[in-house]
């Protein structure tokens, strides 16, 4: 970090630290522009962020946290290793998940930014480029067992030198992968964007002076720390604890434990399950990145983020865990499976301690597991093979204050199902908000949102499908504070189903049960999807806040008005009943829910009563 | 006296002697002394889980939600989800 100690005036800070924020909201916009594919321009899977000449993050835009985490261990992996050959102009390549990734597929660019005195500091991009080269199209291998099934595994390399691009080296990367021109675009976005970066930087340095720049980020950094050091030393000291699990070739189990003491935070993940054989484990970096983003996005949400940002934070993951993976385990998986866990602990555990603070505990929301999701591949209506994303949008939890986000929630956006369509053999019959999906509670959890598409074109008459995200029951919204549950997310194979004869008969199947075929639950699997297929997909779904029979009477009445609970569910759950002209009928629903609050009280079911 | 939440309808009171009760916010039914421990003074029982709704089926009926609520008022503090061996009745 650096030394310098310029004074500076409150408005040229701010000024400072606002433009350090919009470069990399520029560095975003550059690879949304140069990029190609679904996950790059219409998914946001990416993170752009600047390092100050040390590696110390000094702004990280928007972005998820833990991958700004995991990106300025790649930087301070790459000063180290490449020390004393760092030139102005070159750029590096990084994927390796036991030096700084958290998969292979997460490609970190990394630039060193010169400006006329040396070395001014560091731009770093990711992006979850198409194919690696793994078992399965697209990097993540439900049938890998060790990291070397999982493709290219770069610990650092130069890509530019001294601003000339090392044309052998970017071929020899992009034909290890089963889309070179893809992939090759993917590389080529990110070094745009770190070009962005790069003058951006240098014209911040000619217009106001390296050591202005100097002193600004380091109190930038500084700031950061401090407000968040303030903010948790308001919250009572104590501990929290929780569990989750999830299923692959056998359940895992992956604990955690808060201890919050003074104005510092402690994760320990002792107690977690040795690590799997498939590739859901996380690595140590990748958990620190996800406890890193627990905090940011409850007690941080409105601080810069940087390296300060990080400095409050311990992180215990005992070594090959889950959550700490030893080589040569495989983690292909894990940005959506062991990666979702450790995120969803460390953000549940959390917001369980901000409810202790009558300050923080407005912050208190229930917390969503990622829920299931797939790659496909194949060759598509123009003869061309390809490799892509399919990630329909998440029901978010619901906070102490109002309801989950309807089928808006999730680290990056969904795609456009058109433009779906036109790039790729694929049909859709429906793409719709679940109703009954959101957790019931006195906040409603989001709904998910639920899919069905079948194969079309397809000059191969079938496509591969990977299933990825979290497998198990834990893998939606959960309760929090009486809360209930959101539904599970589900991803199922209808096989030889009748939709193609319905569609040419000129019926719409819209509901799965008129589809006939044979229904399967999708593990962790790679498999073909045949033309007289249906793939289904429910997404997670938010979480319930609170008591169902507090919710407002109104806002059930709303909710039924918009689709997003069914008058069954209202009755028996929420305790709301309608009048026949659909509005609330206030007497009757207090009489039922007075009924509800009897039955409970009375606890009808001695058999499970808990001994007292 | 200091009052920390523990959730929604819960809370740990700590008087000026020291003395710690955890409490129903609703109705101040104590709940022990422990701000761990007051689950095994709550009123509990178990639900199916298509209590949580329709596509709770999707679990497969091998769930039920477990609730634990003030045994005085009833006010809700907790709802798990949790797999069980046996189907409740």
């Amino acid at each position: 970090m650096t030394t310098a100690t310029k004074t500076i005036d409150p408005i040229t800070f701010e000024i400072l630290s606002h433009r350090l924020h919009e470069v990399t909201k520029e560095m975003a916009t550059t690879l949304e522009r140069v990029g190609g594919t679904v996950n790059t321009t219409q998914m946001q899977d990416y993170m752009a962020a600047l390092y100050t000449p040390s590696g110390d993050i000094l702004s990280a835009g928007d972005f998820a946290g833990w991958h700004v985490a995991c990106a300025g261990f790649a930087v301070k992996h790459i000063i180290k290793a490449f020390a004393g050959e760092i030139n102005p102009d070159d750029v590096f390549l990084l994927n390796d998940p036991y030096v700084a990734a958290i998969h292979q597929s997460d490609v970190y660019i990394i630039s060193p930014i010169h400006h006329t005195s040396g070395l001014v500091g560091w731009s770093a991009t990711f992006v979850h480029v198409m194919d690696i080269g793994a078992m399965s199209p697209g990097g993540n291998s439900p049938g890998a067992t060790e990291i070397v099934h999982e493709g290219v595994r770069i610990p650092g390399i130069k890509l530019i030198d001294r601003g000339k691009l090392r044309q052998d080296v970017f071929n020899a990367i992009t034909n290890m992968t089963r889309q070179p021109t893809m992939v090759g675009l993917d590389l080529k976005c990110e070094l745009a964007a770190n070009n962005v970066a790069k003058a951006r930087v240098q014209e911040l340095c000619k217009c106001y002076g390296l050591d202005l720049i100097k002193s600004a980020s380091l109190q930038l950094i500084r700031q950061s720390e401090e407000v968040l050091r303030r903010r948790i030393q308001e919250i009572p000291d104590g501990i929290w604890t929780q569990c989750a699990e999830i299923e692959a070739d056998k359940k895992y189990k992956v604990n955690l434990t808060l201890r919050k003491e003074k104005d510092r935070f402690y994760f320990d993940f002792t107690g977690t399950d040795d690590q799997a054989r498939v590739g859901i484990n996380l690595p140590y970096h990748a958990t620190f990145g996800a406890c890193c983003e627990a905090i940011l996005t409850s007690l941080g949400y409105d601080i810069p983020k940087n390296q300060g940002t990080f400095a409050v934070l311990e992180v215990i993951a005992p070594e090959g865990c889950l959550v700490n993976v030893r080589y040569p385990g495989p983690v292909s998986l894990s940005t959506t499976s062991g990666g979702a866990i450790a995120k969803f602990l460390a953000t549940s555990v959390v917001t369980r301690c901000l409810a202790t603070s009558e300050k923080w505990r407005i912050e208190a929301m229930s917390q969503t597991l990622g829920g299931r999701f797939a790659r496909h591949a194949g060759v598509n209506q123009y003869g061309n093979y390809y490799v892509s994303t399919l990630q329909e949008a998440r029901g978010s939890g619901a906070t102490s204050y109002r309801d989950g986000v309807d089928s808006g929630r999730g680290h990056s956006s969904c795609h456009n199902v058109e433009w779906v369509e036109r790039n790729f053999p694929i049909l859709y019959l429906f793409r719709r908000q679940a109703q009954d999906s959101g957790g019931p509670g006195k906040y409603r959890g989001g709904v998910g949102t639920e899919v069905g598409w079948i194969v079309h074109e397809a000059p191969e008459k079938e496509i591969r499908i990977i299933g990825l995200g979290v497998v198990g029951r834990g893998n939606s919204g959960q309760g929090l504070f009486g809360g209930y549950p959101g539904a599970p997310s589900i991803l199922v194979h209808y096989q030889q189903t009748q939709v193609k004869s319905l569609l040419q008969r000129h019926v719409l199947p819209m509901n799965v049960e008129g589809w006939g075929g044979v229904p399967r639950a999708i593990p962790y699997e790679d498999y073909i999807l045949s033309d007289e297929d249906v793939y289904y997909v429910r997404t997670s779904c938010g979480g319930g806040y609170g008591d169902p029979l507090e919710r407002q009477g109104t806002m059930v009445e709303r909710d039924i008005r918009n689709g997003t609970v069914s008058k069954i569910t209202a009755r028996d759950v929420y305790g709301v009943i309608l009048k026949e002209d659909g509005s609330l009928n206030l007497e009757a629903t207090e009489v039922h829910r007075t009924a509800l609050m009897a039955k409970r009280q009375a606890s009808v079911n001695p058999e499970h009563q808990r001994a007292m | 006296m200091i009052k920390y939440r523990l959730g929604e309808n819960i809370e740990m009171v700590i008087d000026q002697s020291g003395v710690r009760l955890v409490q129903c916010t609703q109705c101040g039914a104590g709940l022990g002394e422990s701000p761990t421990n007051w689950q095994e003074q709550a009123k509990n029982w178990d639900l199916p889980e298509l209590w949580a709704g329709p596509l709770m089926s999707d679990l497969g009926g091998r769930h039920h939600l477990e609730q634990l609520f003030c045994p005085s008022c009833g006010a809700l503090f907790e709802t798990r989800i949790k797999e069980v061996q046996k189907h409740p009745d």
